[in-house]
């Protein structure tokens, strides 16, 4: 059987990390990943399928067929779904996973966000909890991420403490981003540029930003967007020392005593076994979870508390057309309103769109009083998308342990394993500061001289999808988490999760460049405990 | 795939959803075309077509005033098809033209949305 120092199972934002971690250490590391290569020219601009809007499938993984869930919605009316399918909760599947496709943005969580419970009490009925780790902590990673995946921005917003500018300028500012700055100043509101995980300047052999209208959904056209499949792993395979197997899906972790002592996977249908000194779970909240619960690993703690975000957003309309077509679009943000606000737990980081395609727009921005149809739905085409203005943000939800990944027990995949059963709602307190934060993007819009402003009011659901966190959740007390502060599991010598899975809570922010840090900072650990 | 009378019902249908103006209605715009190549895909959106733009057609549906047809699509619209014909012709005239609508781009062109790199 074939040994190696470390296997990493998905090759996302967290395993890319952990990867390079261990490989530039000089140890002998596997990447098991099910997805393939993709790139834009393998992936395209299809507007109906693609990462932002999956209309009809994605070119962007996972494979429609063979790959289902089953989602209990609030009634509790169970539905198979494909993975293009609302409530299905996805996330791309190949080399890179959601940071091929993403937008980029790259927040460092907010230090009250570590200590959630402490700040605000523990609402009935959700999990609320602070973290083992502080920002402290976690602050020197953030900052090799940020250097090392590569983060234009800047400066950095006055609410967060001191630390190191970016490594690259901000990407351009657009029309819309000046008239919302011009609001913000009225407001007396602080703003900064939007930290993005996108080259404003060559970089790395790769060049900057083209300012295309394509970004968040799709695969970048000049290789600009730094996701892991280009930085990372690419330099963990430059190293020689690690191995990247693309297709090749994990089916269990084998288990003696307290070790991991093989990882069973499947390439081109043949079953292998492979051994390694650590194993690093890193499929995302849904899959690592999945994959604990097939392999019979952990306590009830595993699966619980699954948690994405809610956005709150506004939609304004201006009396002049501000879209001037300079992508990415997210330009500008303010993270004012992450605590201290009355009556609520929480905030959100509130930033402006990416682009927003035609039909998207269509899809997603009309107001109520215009019709799905008809010469008024042209007209109001013709003469508001220009026009048109959204701010908004990821909303800190408030956990709720009753949200759950579980196996489901008749619904298999295409390798004859229990799917992922996602059930659940988070905590009505989520709703209540997703409600006040639609309140703060009218106002911002309003003040940015907005005409008339709309939103869709909240509702309880389950929020999971690309920024889903939570299922193996960091913590001291066994019962009720899976990892301890290092992301090593419970009970277990040798297993590790680094993926957002371990968040305690998500943060009012964008989650992936904390995915990272705390990879990085988990890989690392273990070369030093040896 | 469709009879001809259900081919005229559909256009017909599809250009009060996006009629046209100084802009190409649905029709005009290849958003026929894009539903014809979308039921290769969607093959489950076939029957429910068919089902429908019979029933339009039973009501003489391609031949009426505009202001007819218009009556009709408002008492559809929470049908199955009428939701389905809806977003559909929406997304032909407002997706991108490699899903056979949208042809030249023309709705782009309409909303101001341009391609750069």
């Amino acid at each position: 059987m074939k040994h190696y120092d470390a296997i990493v199972i998905g090759a996302g934002a967290g395993g890319g990390v952990a990867a390079n971690v261990l490989a530039q250490a000089g140890l002998k590391v596997l990447i098991l990943e099910r997805g393939r290569h993709l790139t834009f020219a393998s992936t395209g601009r299809d507007h109906l399928r693609n990462h932002r809007l999956s209309q009809y499938g994605h070119s962007t993984g996972p494979e429609l067929e063979g790959n289902p869930r089953v989602f209990i919605d609030e009634t509790g009316i169970a539905a198979k779904l494909h993975p293009h399918q609302g409530g299905y909760n996805n996330n791309a599947s190949g080399v890179g996973s959601g940071t091929l496709v993403y937008g980029g943005q790259a927040w460092r969580f907010h230090p009250l966000d570590f200590r959630m419970a402490s700040t605000y009490g523990v609402p009935e009925g959700s999990s609320l909890a602070d973290w083992p780790i502080t920002y402290e902590e976690l602050a020197p990673f953030y900052e090799r991420v940020e250097q090392e995946v590569g983060v234009s921005g800047g400066p950095p917003a006055s609410q967060m403490p001191d630390r190191a500018a970016y490594p690259m300028p901000p990407l351009p500012e657009t029309k819309k981003g000046k008239r919302l700055k011009e609001g913000a100043d009225q407001l007396g509101w602080d703003t900064q540029r939007v930290p993005l995980l996108i080259n404003s300047v060559p970089r790395d052999g790769r060049p900057a930003c083209i300012n295309c209208q394509h970004c968040v959904g799709f695969a970048c056209p000049v290789d600009a967007k730094n996701g892991t499949q280009n930085t990372m792993i690419a330099r963990a395979l430059a190293s020689g020392n690690c191995t990247l197997e693309t297709g090749a899906v994990a089916t269990r972790l084998v288990v003696n005593g307290d070790q991991v002592i093989g990882v069973r996977y499947l390439l081109d249908g043949i079953e292998t076994v492979v051994q390694s000194t650590n194993v690093f779970l890193a499929c995302g909240a849904i899959e690592s979870a999945r994959l604990m619960l097939i392999s019979g690993i952990g306590g009830d703690a595993v699966g619980r508390n699954l948690q994405g975000h809610y956005y709150a957003t506004g939609a304004g309309l201006m009396p002049d057309p501000i879209w001037d077509g300079i992508g990415p679009g997210a330009t500008i943000s303010t993270i004012k309103f992450n605590h201290g606000n009355e009556g609520v737990i929480g905030g959100a980081m509130m930033a402006d769109d990416f682009i927003v395609l035609p039909i998207v727009f269509a899809k997603w921005h009309r107001p109520a009083h215009v019709p799905a149809w008809g010469q008024a739905n042209k007209d109001w085409m013709k003469h508001a998308y220009r026009r048109f203005v959204t701010v908004g943000g990821p909303v800190h939800e408030i956990p709720n342990p009753e949200c759950r990944v579980t196996l489901d027990p008749s619904v298999k995949d295409r390798y004859g394993l229990p799917v992922a059963r996602l059930s659940g709602t988070t905590h009505p307190e989520t709703v209540k500061t997703t409600a006040f934060m639609i309140e703060r993007a009218k106002e911002w819009l309003v003040a940015s001289g907005a005409e008339e402003v709309w939103a869709n009011p909240p509702q309880l659901h389950l929020s999971a999808g690309q920024h889903q966190a939570g299922t193996c959740r960091m913590g001291e007390d066994r019962s009720v988490s899976v990892v301890d502060r290092h992301g090593k599991v419970h009970g277990l010598r040798n297993l590790f999760v680094t993926d957002g899975s371990v968040h305690v809570t998500n943060g009012g922010f964008n989650p992936v460049l904390t995915i990272m840090a705390l990879a990085y900072r988990t890989a690392q650990a273990t070369l030093v405990q040896g | 795939m469709l009879t001809e009378l259900q081919r005229f019902t559909l256009r017909a249908a599809l250009d009060r959803i996006v009629p046209g103006d100084e802009f190409p209605s649905a029709s005009a715009a290849g958003v026929e075309k894009f539903v014809l190549t979308l039921f290769e895909t969607e093959p489950n959106l076939l029957p429910i077509y068919r089902v429908g733009l019979d029933l339009l057609a039973e009501r003489g549906f391609k031949d009426l005033t505009t202001d007819e047809q218009d009556e009709i699509l408002h008492e559809i619209e929470g049908t199955p098809f009428g939701r389905s014909i809806i977003q559909q012709g929406i997304e032909g005239y407002y997706g991108d033209p490699g899903n056979g609508g949208n042809v030249d781009g023309i709705g782009w062109e309409m909303v101001g949305f341009k391609v750069s790199g």
